[in-house]
């Protein structure tokens, strides 16, 4: 209280209960790596210069693909939609003005490497905005409105998931949310994207916050920081002073900022298994998204950019960025001087929970937030894994309160259910179990692996269930088609004086169908012959006078 | 009172069948490789042993005794306790649909196990009545139950352990259960 | 104990009333779970129906995976499926309460899920595909072209043996299989300090 206090000479000492603070309550487990948050936070939020090719990609988050509205050839402004989603999709706006190249396919930066569609913009460095309309207060717009209007901005979770914004929203307005939780609690060592945000734009973010607050009609608005975030801390007191928002300090453990974890720390209710926080009246989004919905709302601006820490020690100068969707990722790196000959792994997000890099010209999406530009020093190779010693380290680190020693000891024999029985669908793989581990056992893989396996059978299982319906529809059918065809059989004439009438009216048809056609022929050859000889205008054989019908 | 239950508890843990008195180990390691198999096995041991042992007693001391027919005892024993597993396992078909895929099998676990037709001899040769007898099986079919069932979570946990690869399997298994016997020889001297 | 137990006036009557108590207790258990086991005894079949990946393509020897179910419940090998692979069997085996043998190579192996492709061009239009797909998954009709509906296929290879033009292909096609982590090698990996395998 008073060390918070010190930093504000402008405020009286504040008494020791703070009306704007939250009650926290005891998470388990957690560890407290270091924070390596110094170096990025040195200098403050950085534009990039606009890049030659943009490189966007239809499918930025979790849901379809988007199509796109423009050709190659096209030129488009700043902020104008070139892909359009189904109501289940945001759809993509160019970030800057320029010609559409081509579609093609490109790389996003995730764990899969996943080829997806894309268009690619060469930017023609102008950076021409396309004429928006003026946007009003937020409160005189209706809920529905606002909700299609966040969707039209492309606006999805920029805390790692993606998840359309307005997907979330429609769907918790369907239940009752009492708590709206902003998620400022960056909790993962090097990522300080958020807090970069919030110490300089804190009024938009807390604008943002009242903007989703009122649109899912939460009861109270809480922001969730961690305590080791000082100047952030005092930004934020400053930008609620005037609104009904509350802070929530919560102590600087990871995964304090886990969706699950924060809700506990935050509400002390735990999310059932298997179920979203919106089941129990609470609502959590990202701070990236929350000034992302104050952009479009307030400033009529799309989701084209995101803030994204840059950092690593092969960098001369981490930063933080605010960068425009597309951007390479080597064109960051090169912003920041990277050293390539001491590179020895790109990590996207953070150091505990983000995936290796394997393309540097990937993207730069709605969903990443870190770039690591690691030497071998700061991510050395992988220690031997040894055999577990059951010293419990981990089980004391878990934050969901499995038992990772068991998870380890099934995941590894490749028993299943017995995996599942122990909570393997709950793990948020975190990372914490394999960071205190003596033995170095990479236990987060292993459950990677298992529940990888896992979905690929319920996957199965269900392809299964469909083929099997479809093979009783087939044998339901061929019975139908016998019994049909018994029936046919049936029917059908088998007295030898049927048949022969039945023979004879079909030879007599024949016989009927032969003259026809032999008329036909000859009223042709007769038409060819006399159009030669008379007007051309004769158009139907039926006006020959001499023809009989 | 207390002699009924003396006697119940020196034949369930003092004198184990299996793992002091080493009757019974087929079907103790075979039935005990999952928690459910182990739970039918012992139940159906449980049922077989008591009622097997008191038909047995009938037969000796008013059959195979006063008609000097003793070389029978073992012939005896096989058919009267086969000849009620297999009515019991007709009823129970239903009951466990899973388990009695192999009926043949669960046959001759426990109609063939030596627990069953050791306690009969047991008993024949102790000389016992007709209470400490029915102490006597009741006993041993607890104590059988206890270690298969004690058995099957022991395999469930070795068989995810880190064994050494020429461990692997009954090996490992065999050794547990050697261990344990040791500890069971503990239980010497409490009844 | 007590000297009256002990005669035969007593044993007698006494331990066949026992016996047969107890018999009776054991049948009359078993009769009040009548119904609950005929359902189980149902039951059986279909969860073991349920584990199986529904092919149809009897390379297991039955005619189809129900029947395959039907045997397994009256005693046939668990490890006769080779589109189910071994996970099918490791399911078979928590259900059964058996031992998990390795896939009989026998019936063949188990590969990645394979569609069947026609090539459209060499098509006849005899129809004799689509009688022989068990899930209906092929398209077309008499002297019309035929083509698979992928997202139907389930790679069952049925519809090969029948073509008379021999255009059908198995190609490795997206039946849902998504993107999967590796398991962490642990052969090479792990070494205690005296550099023996542990």
């Amino acid at each position: 209280m008073s060390l918070l206090s010190l930093f504000h000479r402008s405020t009286n000492r504040r008494p020791s209960r703070n009306p704007g603070r939250h009650k926290i309550h005891k998470i388990v487990g957690g560890i407290k790596p270091a924070a390596n948050k110094a170096r990025s936070l040195r200098s403050r939020i950085m534009s990039t210069p606009i890049p030659e090719m943009l490189v966007l990609p239809l499918l930025q988050h979790k849901g379809t693909p988007a199509t796109p509205v423009v050709k190659p050839g096209d030129h488009v402004l700043k902020g104008q939609k070139i892909a359009a989603a189904d109501p289940r999709g945001v759809p993509v706006h160019a970030p800057t003005s320029g010609k559409i190249i081509k579609t093609g396919q490109c790389t996003l930066p995730d764990a899969a490497g996943t080829l997806v569609s894309c268009l690619m913009l060469a930017s023609d460095g102008k950076d021409e905005a396309i004429e928006t309309g003026l946007s009003g207060d937020f409160r005189n717009m209706s809920k529905v409105d606002l909700v299609e209007r966040i969707r039209d901005a492309g606006i999805a979770g920029m805390g790692g998931a993606g998840f359309p914004t307005h997907l979330k929203i429609q769907t918790s307005t369907a239940s009752d949310i009492a708590t709206l939780i902003i998620n400022a609690a960056e909790c993962e060592p090097y990522i300080t994207a958020d807090e970069a945000l919030i110490r300089e734009h804190a009024r938009d973010v807390v604008k943002g916050a009242e903007i989703l607050q009122y649109v899912t009609g939460a009861q109270q608005c809480i922001i969730a920081i961690e305590d080791s975030k000082i100047a952030a801390l005092a930004e934020l007191k400053l930008a609620i002073a005037d609104s009904a928002i509350e802070i929530a300090i919560v102590p600087a453990k990871y995964p304090a900022g886990s969706e699950k974890q924060l809700v506990q720390a935050v509400t002390g209710r735990e999310v059932p298994f298997g179920e979203f926080p919106a089941s129990i009246g609470v609502l959590l989004h990202n701070t990236g998204t929350a000034f992302a919905v104050y952009k479009a709302i307030c400033e009529s601006e799309p989701s084209i950019s995101r803030i994204t820490t840059v950092t690593g020690s092969t960098l001369k100068t981490p930063k933080n960025f605010h960068v425009l969707f597309g951007t390479p990722v080597t064109f960051l790196l090169d912003l920041c001087g990277i050293d390539r000959v001491l590179l020895s792994r790109i990590v996207v997000g953070g150091s505990l929970m983000g995936n290796c890099l394997h393309d540097m010209d990937a993207p730069i999406i709605k969903t990443t937030n870190c770039l690591i530009a690691g030497s071998l020093e700061e991510f050395p190779e992988p220690l031997t894994e040894r055999a577990c010693i059951r010293c419990g380290f981990c089980a004391d680190a878990c934050p969901v309160n499995l038992l990772p020693q068991q998870l380890y000891a099934h995941c590894r024999c490749q028993s299943y259910q017995q995996a599942k029985d122990f909570g393997l669908i709950d793990c948020i793989e975190c990372g914490a179990c394999a960071y205190v581990c003596p033995s170095h056992i990479p236990l987060v893989q292993y459950y990677r692996a298992s529940k990888s396996v896992v979905f690929q059978q319920q996957t199965d299982r269900k392809n299964s269930e469909k083929w099997q319906s479809r093979f009783q529809f087939y044998q339901y059918r061929q019975k139908r088609e016998s019994e049909q065809r018994i029936q046919a059989r049936a029917e059908q004439p088998s007295h030898p004086q049927q048949i022969a009438q039945a023979v004879f009216s079909r030879e007599k048809a024949r016989q009927e169908i032969s003259e026809a056609v032999a008329r036909v022929k000859a009223r042709r050859a007769n038409l060819i012959a006399t159009s030669t000889l008379s007007s051309p205008s004769l158009s139907s054989p039926s006006t020959e006078p001499d023809e009989k019908p | 009172m207390t002699e009924f239950l003396s006697i119940v508890i020196a034949a369930a843990v003092v004198n184990n069948l299996v793992l002091v008195q080493f009757l019974g180990v087929t079907a103790f390691y075979s039935a005990s490789s999952r928690l459910q198999n182990s739970l039918e096995i012992a139940l159906l041991t449980a049922a077989v042993l008591v009622t097997a042992s008191l038909l047995n007693l009938l037969l000796t001391n008013y059959v195979l005794s006063p008609l000097d027919l003793m070389f029978l005892q073992l012939i005896c024993f096989v058919a009267v306790s086969g000849s009620i597993t297999v009515l019991i396992l007709h009823w129970l078909r239903e009951k466990f649909p899973v388990s009695l895929r192999r009926l043949h099998l669960h046959l001759l676990l426990v109609g063939g196990n030596s627990a069953v037709i050791g306690i009969s001899i047991i008993n024949t040769r102790n000389g016992l009545g007709l209470i400490e007898n029915i102490a006597n099986s009741i006993g041993a079919a607890l104590g059988f139950a206890l270690v298969l069932i004690a058995f099957a979570a022991l395999r469930q946990r070795l068989d995810t352990a880190d064994v050494p690869q020429p461990f692997r399997g009954p090996a490992i298994h065999l050794i547990s259960a050697g261990i344990i016997a040791m500890c069971f020889l503990g239980f010497a001297g409490l009844v | 104990m007590f000297p009256f137990v002990n005669t035969a006036y007593f044993q007698i009557p006494a331990i066949t009333l026992l016996s047969a108590s107890i018999l009776w207790l054991i049948y009359i258990t078993t009769r009040y779970l009548r119904n609950e086991s005929r359902q189980q005894q149902r039951c059986l079949v279909d969860q073991i129906n349920a584990l199986l990946p529904q092919t149809q393509c009897g390379h297991c020897g039955h005619p189809g995976c129900l029947s395959y179910a039907r045997a397994i419940s009256t005693g046939a090998a668990i490890n006769q499926c080779p589109p189910g692979g071994q996970h099918t069997i490791q399911a078979l085996s928590d259900l059964l309460n058996e031992t998990a043998e390795p896939l009989n190579p026998s019936h063949g192996n188990h590969s990645e899920p394979l569609i069947a492709r026609i090539r459209e061009l060499e098509c006849i239009g005899c129809t004799k595909c689509i009688q022989a797909c068990p899930v209906d998954a092929i398209l077309g009709g008499t002297k019309l072209m035929h083509s698979v509906i992928e997202s139907e296929c389930n790679g069952c290879d049925l519809c090969l043996e029948p073509c008379p033009v021999d255009c059908i292909d198995m190609v490795p096609g997206f039946t849902g299989k998504q993107w999967q982590w590796a398991l962490p090698n642990r052969s090479d990996a792990v070494e205690s300090e005296i550099g023996e395998q542990v």
